[in-house]
Protein backbone atom coordinates (compact mmCIF):
# COMPACT_ATOMS: atom_id res chain seq x y z
CA UNK A 1 0.00 0.00 0.00
CA UNK A 2 1.77 3.11 -0.67
CA UNK A 3 2.01 5.98 1.31
CA UNK A 4 -0.70 8.36 -0.31
CA UNK A 5 -3.23 6.29 0.73
CA UNK A 6 -1.90 5.22 4.20
CA UNK A 7 -2.01 8.96 5.06
CA UNK A 8 -5.83 8.24 3.69
CA UNK A 9 -6.48 5.68 5.55
CA UNK A 10 -4.76 7.46 8.98
CA UNK A 11 -6.82 10.94 7.94
CA UNK A 12 -10.01 8.74 8.11
CA UNK A 13 -9.18 6.67 11.05
CA UNK A 14 -8.68 10.63 13.00
CA UNK A 15 -11.84 11.84 12.02
CA UNK A 16 -13.75 8.77 12.45
CA UNK A 17 -12.52 8.40 16.21
CA UNK A 18 -13.85 11.90 16.73
CA UNK A 19 -16.87 11.18 15.21
CA UNK A 20 -17.19 8.40 17.50
CA UNK A 21 -15.34 10.08 21.06
CA UNK A 22 -19.14 9.90 22.71
CA UNK A 23 -20.02 6.98 21.38
CA UNK A 24 -17.62 4.72 21.47
CA UNK A 25 -17.22 2.85 24.74
CA UNK A 26 -14.73 0.32 25.34
CA UNK A 27 -13.08 0.56 22.28
CA UNK A 28 -12.29 -2.46 20.51
CA UNK A 29 -8.99 -3.52 19.82
CA UNK A 30 -10.98 -4.56 15.86
CA UNK A 31 -12.41 -1.28 14.94
CA UNK A 32 -8.70 0.09 13.44
CA UNK A 33 -7.65 -2.45 11.44
CA UNK A 34 -11.30 -2.78 10.25
CA UNK A 35 -11.45 0.73 8.73
CA UNK A 36 -8.16 -0.46 7.15
CA UNK A 37 -9.58 -3.53 5.47
CA UNK A 38 -12.46 -1.87 4.38
CA UNK A 39 -10.28 1.01 2.67
CA UNK A 40 -8.70 -2.27 1.00
CA UNK A 41 -12.00 -4.13 -0.06
CA UNK A 42 -13.63 -0.06 -1.13
CA UNK A 43 -10.06 -0.14 -3.31
CA UNK A 44 -10.38 -3.13 -4.71
CA UNK A 45 -14.34 -3.49 -5.43
CA UNK A 46 -14.81 -6.26 -3.06
CA UNK A 47 -17.78 -6.17 -2.09
CA UNK A 48 -18.47 -9.08 -0.58
CA UNK A 49 -15.65 -8.43 1.57
CA UNK A 50 -17.68 -4.78 2.15
CA UNK A 51 -20.76 -6.46 3.47
CA UNK A 52 -18.69 -8.91 5.74
CA UNK A 53 -17.15 -5.85 7.52
CA UNK A 54 -20.49 -4.18 8.12
CA UNK A 55 -21.86 -7.34 9.61
CA UNK A 56 -18.28 -7.57 11.99
CA UNK A 57 -19.62 -3.51 12.76
CA UNK A 58 -23.07 -4.40 13.88
CA UNK A 59 -22.73 -7.43 16.09
CA UNK A 60 -19.58 -4.87 17.88
CA UNK A 61 -22.46 -3.15 19.24
CA UNK A 62 -24.00 -6.07 20.47
CA UNK A 63 -20.99 -7.47 22.09
CA UNK A 64 -20.90 -4.06 23.83
CA UNK A 65 -24.51 -4.08 24.26
CA UNK A 66 -24.62 -0.43 23.17
CA UNK A 67 -28.81 -1.67 22.42
CA UNK A 68 -30.04 2.15 22.41
CA UNK A 69 -26.82 2.93 20.33
CA UNK A 70 -27.35 -0.18 17.56
CA UNK A 71 -28.75 2.20 14.51
CA UNK A 72 -25.59 4.69 15.36
CA UNK A 73 -23.59 1.98 13.87
CA UNK A 74 -24.71 1.42 10.30
CA UNK A 75 -24.30 4.74 10.22
CA UNK A 76 -21.11 4.62 11.53
CA UNK A 77 -20.16 2.00 8.91
CA UNK A 78 -21.57 4.53 6.14
CA UNK A 79 -19.78 7.64 6.99
CA UNK A 80 -16.61 5.36 7.23
CA UNK A 81 -16.88 3.74 3.95
CA UNK A 82 -18.21 7.15 2.35
CA UNK A 83 -14.93 8.73 4.17
CA UNK A 84 -12.63 5.75 3.04
CA UNK A 85 -14.34 6.26 -0.62
CA UNK A 86 -13.30 9.89 -0.40
CA UNK A 87 -10.16 9.95 0.63
CA UNK A 88 -8.97 7.57 -1.94
CA UNK A 89 -10.99 9.43 -4.48
CA UNK A 90 -8.74 11.88 -3.78
CA UNK A 91 -5.48 10.18 -3.84
CA UNK A 92 -6.60 8.37 -7.39
CA UNK A 93 -7.09 4.84 -5.97
CA UNK A 94 -10.00 4.68 -6.81
CA UNK B 1 -68.93 -12.59 25.45
CA UNK B 2 -69.61 -10.39 29.07
CA UNK B 3 -67.96 -10.95 31.33
CA UNK B 4 -69.96 -9.94 34.62
CA UNK B 5 -68.11 -7.54 36.90
CA UNK B 6 -65.26 -7.13 34.49
CA UNK B 7 -64.97 -3.76 32.84
CA UNK B 8 -62.31 -2.87 30.30
CA UNK B 9 -61.03 -0.16 33.19
CA UNK B 10 -60.83 -3.44 35.77
CA UNK B 11 -59.08 -5.35 33.12
CA UNK B 12 -56.11 -2.90 32.00
CA UNK B 13 -54.03 -3.06 35.16
CA UNK B 14 -53.70 -6.80 34.38
CA UNK B 15 -53.41 -6.10 30.73
CA UNK B 16 -50.60 -3.84 31.13
CA UNK B 17 -48.76 -6.13 34.26
CA UNK B 18 -48.89 -9.14 31.18
CA UNK B 19 -47.64 -6.68 28.89
CA UNK B 20 -44.48 -5.53 30.96
CA UNK B 21 -43.96 -8.91 32.40
CA UNK B 22 -43.61 -10.42 28.55
CA UNK B 23 -41.37 -7.19 27.96
CA UNK B 24 -39.07 -8.51 30.36
CA UNK B 25 -39.35 -11.85 29.55
CA UNK B 26 -38.26 -11.20 25.90
CA UNK B 27 -36.65 -7.76 26.28
CA UNK B 28 -33.19 -9.09 26.13
CA UNK B 29 -32.68 -10.29 29.39
CA UNK B 30 -29.27 -11.82 30.83
CA UNK B 31 -27.76 -14.18 28.23
CA UNK B 32 -30.15 -12.81 25.28
CA UNK B 33 -28.69 -11.72 22.24
CA UNK B 34 -30.66 -9.32 19.80
CA UNK B 35 -31.17 -11.50 16.41
CA UNK B 36 -30.77 -8.24 14.23
CA UNK B 37 -27.95 -7.29 15.17
CA UNK B 38 -26.04 -10.90 14.83
CA UNK B 39 -28.28 -11.93 12.15
CA UNK B 40 -25.76 -10.51 8.83
CA UNK B 41 -22.57 -11.63 10.74
CA UNK B 42 -24.12 -15.30 11.49
CA UNK B 43 -25.51 -15.30 7.97
CA UNK B 44 -22.25 -14.30 6.45
CA UNK B 45 -19.75 -17.00 8.34
CA UNK B 46 -22.84 -20.16 7.37
CA UNK B 47 -22.68 -18.70 3.58
CA UNK B 48 -18.79 -18.80 3.55
CA UNK B 49 -18.73 -22.51 5.51
CA UNK B 50 -21.46 -23.43 3.24
CA UNK B 51 -19.36 -22.39 -0.16
CA UNK B 52 -16.17 -24.07 1.67
CA UNK B 53 -18.29 -27.50 2.43
CA UNK B 54 -19.57 -27.61 -1.15
CA UNK B 55 -16.04 -27.25 -2.54
CA UNK B 56 -14.32 -29.48 -0.21
CA UNK B 57 -14.21 -32.92 -1.97
CA UNK B 58 -12.57 -35.03 0.76
CA UNK B 59 -15.66 -34.83 2.25
CA UNK B 60 -18.54 -37.75 1.80
CA UNK B 61 -21.65 -36.48 0.79
CA UNK B 62 -23.10 -37.86 3.90
CA UNK B 63 -21.18 -34.92 5.62
CA UNK B 64 -22.08 -32.44 3.48
CA UNK B 65 -25.67 -32.55 3.96
CA UNK B 66 -24.65 -33.03 7.74
CA UNK B 67 -22.55 -29.84 6.91
CA UNK B 68 -25.29 -27.89 5.45
CA UNK B 69 -28.25 -29.27 7.39
CA UNK B 70 -26.57 -27.60 10.41
CA UNK B 71 -25.41 -24.28 8.75
CA UNK B 72 -29.16 -24.62 7.31
CA UNK B 73 -30.09 -24.74 11.15
CA UNK B 74 -28.17 -21.91 12.95
CA UNK B 75 -29.66 -19.56 9.50
CA UNK B 76 -33.30 -20.84 11.08
CA UNK B 77 -32.46 -19.58 14.24
CA UNK B 78 -31.68 -15.93 13.26
CA UNK B 79 -34.02 -16.11 10.05
CA UNK B 80 -36.62 -13.52 9.35
CA UNK B 81 -39.28 -15.55 11.06
CA UNK B 82 -36.50 -16.13 14.50
CA UNK B 83 -37.62 -14.05 17.54
CA UNK B 84 -36.38 -10.42 18.71
CA UNK B 85 -33.94 -11.92 21.35
CA UNK B 86 -32.52 -15.56 21.77
CA UNK B 87 -30.48 -16.98 24.21
CA UNK B 88 -27.18 -17.36 23.83
CA UNK B 89 -27.40 -20.93 25.06
CA UNK B 90 -29.16 -21.62 22.34
CA UNK B 91 -27.12 -19.61 19.44
CA UNK B 92 -23.67 -20.87 20.64
CA UNK B 93 -24.09 -24.38 20.59
CA UNK B 94 -25.78 -24.70 16.71
CA UNK B 95 -22.98 -21.68 15.95
CA UNK B 96 -20.03 -23.52 17.54
CA UNK B 97 -19.29 -26.29 15.01
CA UNK B 98 -20.02 -23.63 11.95
CA UNK B 99 -17.48 -21.60 13.14
CA UNK B 100 -14.77 -24.69 13.91
CA UNK B 101 -15.09 -25.52 10.43
CA UNK B 102 -15.28 -21.84 8.80
CA UNK B 103 -11.90 -20.75 10.62
CA UNK B 104 -10.19 -24.38 9.66
CA UNK B 105 -11.13 -23.10 6.47
CA UNK B 106 -9.82 -19.87 6.23
CA UNK B 107 -7.33 -20.51 7.59
CA UNK B 108 -6.27 -23.25 5.19
CA UNK B 109 -7.41 -21.29 2.30
CA UNK B 110 -4.43 -20.58 0.10
CA UNK B 111 -5.89 -18.61 -2.43
CA UNK B 112 -6.72 -15.48 0.21
CA UNK B 113 -4.32 -12.58 0.94
CA UNK B 114 -2.62 -12.28 4.61
CA UNK B 115 -4.66 -9.26 5.55
CA UNK B 116 -8.37 -11.01 3.93
CA UNK B 117 -7.78 -14.27 5.80
CA UNK B 118 -7.26 -12.04 9.09
CA UNK B 119 -10.20 -10.05 8.41
CA UNK B 120 -12.64 -13.23 7.43
CA UNK B 121 -11.27 -14.62 10.65
CA UNK B 122 -12.18 -11.70 13.03
CA UNK B 123 -15.78 -12.51 12.09
CA UNK B 124 -15.84 -15.83 14.55
CA UNK B 125 -13.64 -13.78 16.85
CA UNK B 126 -16.45 -11.06 16.99
CA UNK B 127 -19.27 -13.44 17.03
CA UNK B 128 -17.32 -15.39 20.11
CA UNK B 129 -17.14 -11.93 21.70
CA UNK B 130 -20.70 -11.27 21.80
CA UNK B 131 -21.61 -15.13 23.21
CA UNK B 132 -18.82 -13.86 25.81
CA UNK B 133 -20.83 -10.98 26.69
CA UNK B 134 -24.12 -12.27 26.85
CA UNK B 135 -22.39 -14.90 29.18
CA UNK B 136 -20.86 -12.47 31.47
CA UNK B 137 -24.71 -10.44 31.98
Amino acid sequence: MDASIKAAIAATKAEWKEFFSGTLAGANAFLEEMVTDLATAVMNGDTAMQETIRAQFRAIAETHRLKAKNAAWDVAFAWIRTAVRAALLAAGKV
Amino acid sequence: MKVPGLSIARALPFVLAATLASCALFGGGAGEIKVSEVAPLVEDIAGRHDLYVNADTALTAAAVAQFLSESLHLCDLVGEDAPKYIHVDVLAPAATPIMVRYDAYVAGDSTLTAQKRTALLRSTTILRDVFVAARAE
